[in-house]
């Protein structure tokens, strides 16, 4: 968590801090350098800034939409239905000691398991379209949301139930007021490590098997030995990872600011 | 027999040969033996004890929390089974919920369909409990935020506001500065004496209990069993910032003092 | 708290197993009620709460399950679910002709190999932004940026650049653990007490021992943490590696034989791959219980 804490939320230095001057200075000298060595030694392996600029503009005017939009409809998709269905599935589970004792050993496996590493085995049931993607990603997130929330769920504090019960509430209430609130960090931290998730599922999927989507761009230009759409594809998904981090821990921070008011 | 033990109707609690046993991993623990115990309405009683003497868990089975091992609670003429719904309870640990601020912490009760109460009185109403309890101006912090005294204060706002007829309160001051325990203490004398409420009050400071109890109850370390009740005859109104410098009360603290030190150097700590 | 660490989940699970005794506050022995392991529950409950009984559920619902699945009725069905005799004849088969152990070695050993590089790399960078704060925060968005990237979106350039052997499969995973590890140290250089090595600068010490007394020491735990969390994305990311392109290894397996549609190839390599993935997360649990148990009071 640490990690993935830091760098979301990254270092924002102060706006008049020169430190901003030189964060600039050090990026520009470096596509500076990349540009100068692709001059020098040829562009077959590191292509250039500029060439990668260009096919960026040139993927804008159509082709990169659909790509984009695949890839996202994919992440989008699969995020709701499999959250939705982890959560249920978390505080169903969590809120049955008996079930959840049963299950333990169960539920540690598939946890162990790195479930994207099925992929080919969807792609192998459902074809080369969005739906093997779909379900991957619907997969990768129902998991990790149904362990975050039955984690929740059973860690919920009895105390603060007793309490509630004792003034009067009833089952909804309960529910209600304490356990799916004392929930809720939990089910945003499950979120938070989703959404990156979400992105490799989708991209890898897209990789092994697919007509279109942002990881189909990336294997395909790899196949065509293109380093400049590859070096494209690649900046595309950085920018898409960091607006899925950003997007992330902003809502956290939103939803959360009880737990960030220490301090 | 214990002296509560008259006509049971006209007792708002009563503890009827009431023991718990608690077991752990591999053996049974005695955490209360057998014991009498009622309580009148409007009645302030203090459980004062070594710690681990059971006094908690009195507190809890009055509550409904834990059934008794053996014997019967009975509140209002009927007896505990499940939830006892007409008490508010202050625990020692601090129940508030770290995700509502504290006023929304002491909100809380007023928005149990139990007890609805429209905005505008429920926003009135904590507003001037907030006040009680010395805490203006902290009304939308979280309760990470707070210091521990804080948050007690704000337990004790939230386990006030909706009025329950008795109180059970679990060492509810143990974190307070002397001085803000003082005037803690005389907030909760005119609170329980104008709402005439019944309270049940566990503490280690026999100072606090003197104080504020009608009737002081001393337990015996572990298995806890009661070694004596004395009524506290002194003259109400108290004023709890000079009480404790009056002869009648030095005469007690002596007297149950002398009870309460055996047993403190017989358990664990204090 | 919830960084995907099957560790943690499963001390918590077994948190639950063994019921609540004991409980420290004055309410949390209301937990007795709540778990409802009361005498008036059902006697059949409290034998599934028991633990042969809770192993007698378990074992009867994995059988239960297993038997549905191997007398799957339908033709087609059976084409694309295989079965389980099937599925451990052949793990059985690649026991017997060596491939089985092939893959599984090439897969630990590339993980071994980007691991052990990508953490190295990461404490010696991660120290080194430590003791230049400035460089860092210079750099620092770029670290962001790429740390945010899909690692796996590099997988085509590593196998251009370096071929579809064991060499991209290291660079993916290295560069994967890399960037979890220099994270988690530079948490734990920013966590340095700065009076610590102030004074300990006033007291003449030199840079090299400002760094072996106060900042690595004070930093352990952070790299630790870091290491922990960076095995399960090394694994899993070799894993990736394979699939994408490879020529050996258990990620590789799977994606061959449901290139081919062969299910039971598939379902066999998925269940090498379970298993390494339960006995990874044992490993880790017991070598967490070692450390903790040695920090305990």
């Amino acid at each position: 968590m640490s990690a993935t804490q830091q760098a979301t939320r990254g270092d924002t230095a102060p706006r008049t801090d020169p430190i901003i001057l030189w964060q600039l200075g050090v990026g520009i000298a470096m596509l500076a350098a990349w540009e100068a060595s692709g001059r020098f030694f040829g562009t077959q392996w590191t292509s250039e800034p500029s060439l990668i600029a260009a096919r960026l503009a040139q993927w804008a005017q159509g082709e990169l939409y659909l790509h984009f939009i695949t890839t996202l409809t994919e992440v989008v998709t699969g995020l709701c239905i499999g959250s939705l269905f982890g959560i249920l599935a978390g505080l169903v589970l969590g809120r049955s000691p008996l079930l959840s004792v049963i299950l333990r050993p169960i539920i540690v496996a598939f946890y162990s398991v790195p479930l994207i590493a099925l992929a080919p085995l969807f792609i192998m049931f459902f074809g080369l379209d969005m739906l093997p993607k779909i379900v991957l990603v619907t997969i990768v997130v129902f998991f990790l949301l149904f362990f975050n929330t039955f984690a929740g769920a059973t860690s919920v504090d009895h105390d603060l139930i007793a309490q509630v019960e004792l003034m009067g509430s009833n089952r909804r209430e309960k529910f209600q007021k304490v356990v799916a609130p004392a929930c809720m960090a939990w089910i945003v931290g499950g979120i938070k490590i989703a959404l990156p998730y979400a992105l490799v599922a989708a991209t890898t999927g897209e990789m092994l098997a697919a007509r279109r989507g942002l990881g189909f761009l990336l294997s395909d230009a790899a196949s065509q030995f293109d380093m400049t759409s590859l070096y494209a594809a690649l900046f595309i998904l950085m920018m898409m990872g960091l607006a899925v981090s950003e997007i992330a821990a902003w809502s956290e921070r939103r939803i959360l600011r009880w737990r960030h008011a220490e301090g | 027999m214990p002296r509560g033990d008259a006509a049971p109707e006209t007792q708002k609690i009563r503890l009827a040969g009431v023991g718990k046993r608690f077991v752990t991993r591999d053996r049974e623990v005695q955490a209360l033996e057998p014991i009498d115990l009622s309580v009148r309405p409007h009645e302030f009683v203090a459980l004062v004890g070594p710690s681990g003497c059971g006094k908690s868990t009195i507190l809890n089975l009055v509550a409904g929390l834990l059934p008794p091992s053996e014997g019967q609670v009975w509140y209002d003429g009927a007896p505990v089974n499940g939830l006892n719904r007409s008490v508010g309870y202050m625990t020692q640990k601090d129940t508030l919920l770290p995700w509502r601020s504290a006023a929304d912490n002491v909100r809380i009760a007023l928005e149990l369909k139990c007890r609805a109460v429209p905005r505008d009185e429920a926003n009135a109403r904590v507003a001037q409990i907030i006040d009680l309890v010395g805490l203006t101006g902290f009304e939308r912090h979280y309760p990470a935020e707070l210091s521990g005294g804080m948050r007690k204060r704000v337990g004790l706002a939230r386990t006030l506001i909706y009025q329950p007829e008795t109180l059970l309160m679990d060492e509810p001051f143990g974190a307070l500065d002397a001085q803000l325990k003082l005037l803690m203490l005389n907030q909760l004398q005119d609170l329980t004496r104008q709402r005439r409420m019944t309270v049940l009050f566990v503490t280690h400071d026999l100072g606090e209990a003197i104080t504020l109890a009608d009737r002081v109850v001393v337990f015996s370390a572990r298995p806890g069993r009661i070694r004596t009740i004395r009524d506290i005859d002194l003259p109400r109104p108290r004023d709890v910032f000079r009480i404790r410098f009056t002869e009648a009360f030095a005469h007690l603290h002596e007297e149950l003092w002398d009870e309460l030190k055996d047993e403190v150097t017989q358990g664990t700590d204090v | 708290m919830c960084d995907g660490d099957a560790a943690g989940l499963d001390a918590r699970l077994r948190e639950h197993d063994g019921g609540h005794a004991g409980g420290g506050g004055a309410m949390s022995q209301a937990v007795h009620i709540a778990a409802g392991a009361d005498a008036t529950a059902a006697p059949l409950t409290r034998f599934l709460q028991s633990a042969p009984g809770r192993f007698a559920a378990r074992l009867l619902l994995v059988l239960v399950l297993l038997a549905m699945w191997q007398v799957l009725p339908d033709k087609g069905l059976r084409f694309w679910m295989s079965g389980p005799v099937e599925i451990v004849a052949r793990l059985w088969s690649w026991i017997l002709d060596g491939s089985l152990w092939e893959n599984l070695g090439a897969t630990l050993l590339a993980m071994a190999l980007g691991y052990t590089i990508g953490t190295a790399a990461g404490i010696v960078l991660g120290l080194l932004f430590g003791l230049l704060p400035r460089v860092h925060r210079v750099l620092s968005p770029y670290i962001t940026a790429l740390y945010a990237m899909p690692k796996i979106a590099l997988a085509p350039l590593f196998v251009i650049t370096l071929g579809i052997g064991i060499e991209s499969k290291v660079a993916l995973v290295a560069i994967t653990v890399f960037f979890l590890v220099l994270n988690s140290t530079l948490d734990g250089v920013r966590n340095v007490d700065r009076d610590l090595t102030r004074s300990l600068a006033l007291m003449g010490a030199t840079r090299i021992e400002v760094i072996s007394k106060v900042l690595l020491p004070a930093t352990l735990p952070w790299i630790f943490t870091g290491m922990r969390i960076a095995v399960r994305y090394a694994f899993t990311n070799t894993l990736l590696a394979e699939l994408i392109a490879s020529n050996s290894g258990i990620g590789f397996m799977i994606e061959y034989y449901s290139g081919i549609f062969d299910a039971t190839g598939t379902y066999a390599a998925i269940l090498v791959l379970v298993i390494m993935s339960v006995g990874l997360t044992e490993v880790l649990t017991q070598i967490e219980a070692r450390l903790s148990h040695g920090r305990g009071p």
